[in-house]
């Protein structure tokens, strides 16, 4: 066996182990991959839910409410509306 | 000297031992595959079957997300939460040990009896058992590894706005298409399409290994409509408290944009709430604004004037003798509510509601003419909206009027309408006589010119209009349509309900107008069916629910007031 035959197997060898790495490696990252998608999944879900809460919080019946009962607010009459021409 | 150029390694000096060695080990392996193979072919056939059925790769469905439903502004009237489902297969829980089957019911949070009852009997091998839990309530019940229970993702419905939009709006059934309403009418848009992936699952039918798309799921569309959520909850809350204080059967009321003929709010009363409809009454699912029509009563009398004073038949100012309000046509004999006047102009004939007048200045025009007004105005044709059950209304057959249905038909009877159909009617009215189609998704600028229809020279719109205002002032049928700050009007109705083909003592309250009347821009239209304490008068009734919506819309959308009161002349006004 010449030096350069050693030589070959040599590579040969490295990178049969660096194809094994490679593929753990990528294993490992498609799995964060994955991870990251279902967790972008379930933000989206949960940005929906929200906005679905805010909506019936700010449905015209409550804030009607709570403008009236909490705050002791009230529609201004016309006469105490002042139009403001440009 | 010529030994040494040869390589070691080629020179072939193998003692025969060596392969002798060689061939029985070969022999051996393959002997070791023969008998290996036999053993599973044969002996554990069985369980390699049952094993290899356990895992297989299966195409699942992923379903799509149902588009929103949104108001104009953007507020949300529907959309869809994922929840999950259990489901079982009751052959093979009923195979269970009973801890297992009252972890199970445990863990679902019923009696072993009731899991029991839902299984069922027959031969069924998948029931659900719990329909569209919260997610994290379902999780547990995942982790419990049963087999032959599992968990399908779903969505359901909700609706942020509730009991006000619940006619329009509709609603989907437990699988998540549209069954009523809008829901059910925009069902191909808000649909999208189930997406397929490819997995492995195990004998559970938990998912082993995620593998490719097949394809990914495309999400519904939202739709914008038209309605403005604020205006909407004002329009339905106005129409309840008419509707409580004189214990009416029912009401309808809707709004209409007049420079571009989208439909701003739509209530009907009774209502339900579309997150909870267990026993569901079917009128509360009606969206009577649209599906149901009555005769409509003297609210067409402007319609009828309107094609009088466009073929120059009368004036604004023409006197009409009222012969103290009884008026006999054939052997019928037409009525006024308010009796005593001899003679009223076209004007006071709208203003006080005269059937005797409008019966009069009808018997003057040609009866096919008004039929054909009646229907360029959209009377007896169905109005061009995505929903379901929009009725056309009727009107009798035009080649055989006779001289009574033309009377009657001048103050709105032998004639069935929609009360969106007669808000179309005054929005034409109040655009000086252009009818725009409407739109229950939002417009942002008024439709093309080419669907626009002139129905009325502007002249002619501008008399009747003017008419219309006396209506709301002192001595017309609805002062109490007025709203402080604007000037409105506008046209009551008083009728009569038929029941079985005879008029009897019922009646349909209701009023149409519009503010501000010296630049319109609502149509509001009121209908009370049935009222039942203290009046039911359409002007009593009806007209208070136009004023309350009309004085709490306007100022909201910025208008000003074109009916400035002292506090308003005195204020000094600020410089912009």
């Amino acid at each position: 066996m010449t030096r350069f035959e050693a030589m070959l197997v040599g590579l040969v060898v490295a990178s049969g182990v660096m194809l094994v790495q490679a593929k753990h490696e990528a294993r490992l990252r498609y799995l964060a991959l994955e991870m990251q998608t279902r967790r972008g999944e379930r933000l989206d879900v949960e940005w929906r839910q929200l906005q679905l809460e805010r909506a019936t919080l700010v449905t015209q019946d409550r804030v009607q409410r709570l403008a009236q009962e909490k705050l002791g607010l009230a529609s201004p009459r016309p006469e105490q509306i002042v139009p403001w021409e440009r | 000297m010529e030994k040494t150029a040869v390589n070691p390694m080629l020179v072939l000096a193998v003692p025969v031992w060596r392969q002798r060695l060689m061939a029985g080990l070969l022999l051996t392996l393959l002997a070791a595959l023969v008998v290996r193979a036999a053993y599973l072919q044969g002996v554990q056939r069985d369980f390699l079957q049952q094993q290899g059925e356990a895992r297989y790769e299966r195409q699942i469905e992923v379903p799509a997300m149902r588009g929103r439903v949104l108001d104009r502004n953007g507020q949300i009237l529907a959309d869809s939460s994922p929840v999950a489902s259990i489901w079982a297969d009751p052959a093979k829980v009923r195979e269970w040990p009973a801890e297992d089957f009252a972890r199970l019911a445990h863990a679902l949070g019923m009696s072993t009896d009731e899991l029991d009852r839902r299984l069922g009997q027959g031969g069924r091998r998948f029931v659900y058992l719990r329909r569209q839990l919260p997610p994290d309530q379902a999780a547990p019940l995942a982790q419990l590894g049963l087999e032959g229970v599992g968990v399908v993702e779903e969505y359901q419905r909700f609706y942020p706005q509730g009991e006000a939009f619940a006619q329009l709006v509709g609603l989907v059934d437990v699988d998540g298409n549209g069954i009523e309403g809008l829901e059910a009418s925009l069902q191909a848009m808000l649909q999208g399409e189930a997406g397929k992936r490819l997995v492995i699952q195990d004998r559970r039918g938990r998912v082993v290994q995620d593998s490719v798309w097949m394809q990914r799921p495309r999400d519904g569309r939202d739709v914008v409509l038209s309605l403005d959520a604020r205006i909407q909850h004002i329009t339905y809350r106005a129409l309840e408290r008419a509707v409580e204080l004189h214990q009416a059967r029912a009401g309808g009321a809707v709004v209409i944009d007049v420079r571009t003929g989208e439909i701003l709010a739509l209530a009907n009363w009774p209502s339900y709430n579309p997150n909870r409809r267990t026993g569901l009454d079917l009128s509360e699912v009606r969206n009577r604004v649209v599906t149901d029509v009555y005769e409509p009563g003297s609210v067409m009398k402007p319609v009828l004037v309107a094609l009088a004073l466009e073929r120059g038949k009368v004036r604004p100012d023409t006197l009409i003798d009222i012969q103290g309000g009884v008026f006999q046509v054939g052997n019928h004999t037409i009525r006024d509510s308010h009796t005593g006047d001899r003679a009223l102009t076209v004007s006071q004939v709208i203003q006080k509601s005269s059937n005797v007048g409008v019966a009069k200045i009808a018997l003057g025009l040609d009866p096919k003419d008004i039929w054909q007004h009646y229907r360029a105005f959209g009377f007896g044709v169905r109005p061009d909206l995505p929903l379901p059950g929009v009725a056309s209304g009727r009107m009798l057959p035009a080649d055989s009027l006779k001289p009574i249905e033309v009377a009657t038909m001048a103050y709105g009877h032998g004639i069935s309408t929609s009360l969106l159909q007669l808000a179309h009617a005054y929005q034409t009215i109040a655009n000086d006589g252009v009818m725009l189609p409407l739109s229950l998704t939002r417009r942002d600028a008024p439709p093309p010119v080419s669907e626009q229809r002139r129905l009325l020279s502007p002249k002619t719109a501008q008399d009747v209009k003017a008419m219309m205002e006396l209506v709301t002032q002192a001595g017309g049928t609805a002062t109490r349509a007025a709203v402080a700050g604007y000037r409105t009007a506008g046209k009551t109705g008083t009728a009569h309900k038929l029941e079985n083909g005879r008029y009897v003592d019922k009646y349909v309250a209701s009023f149409v107008g519009y503010a501000p009347a010296s630049q319109p821009r609502l149509v509001v239209a009121v209908m009370i069916d049935e009222p039942k304490v203290k009046s039911y008068y359409g002007g009593i009734v009806a007209a208070p629910v136009f004023s309350e919506i009309v004085g709490q819309v306007l100022p909201g959308l910025g208008v000003v007031p074109d009916m400035p009161g002292p506090a308003v002349a005195a204020a000094e006004r600020p410089r912009g």
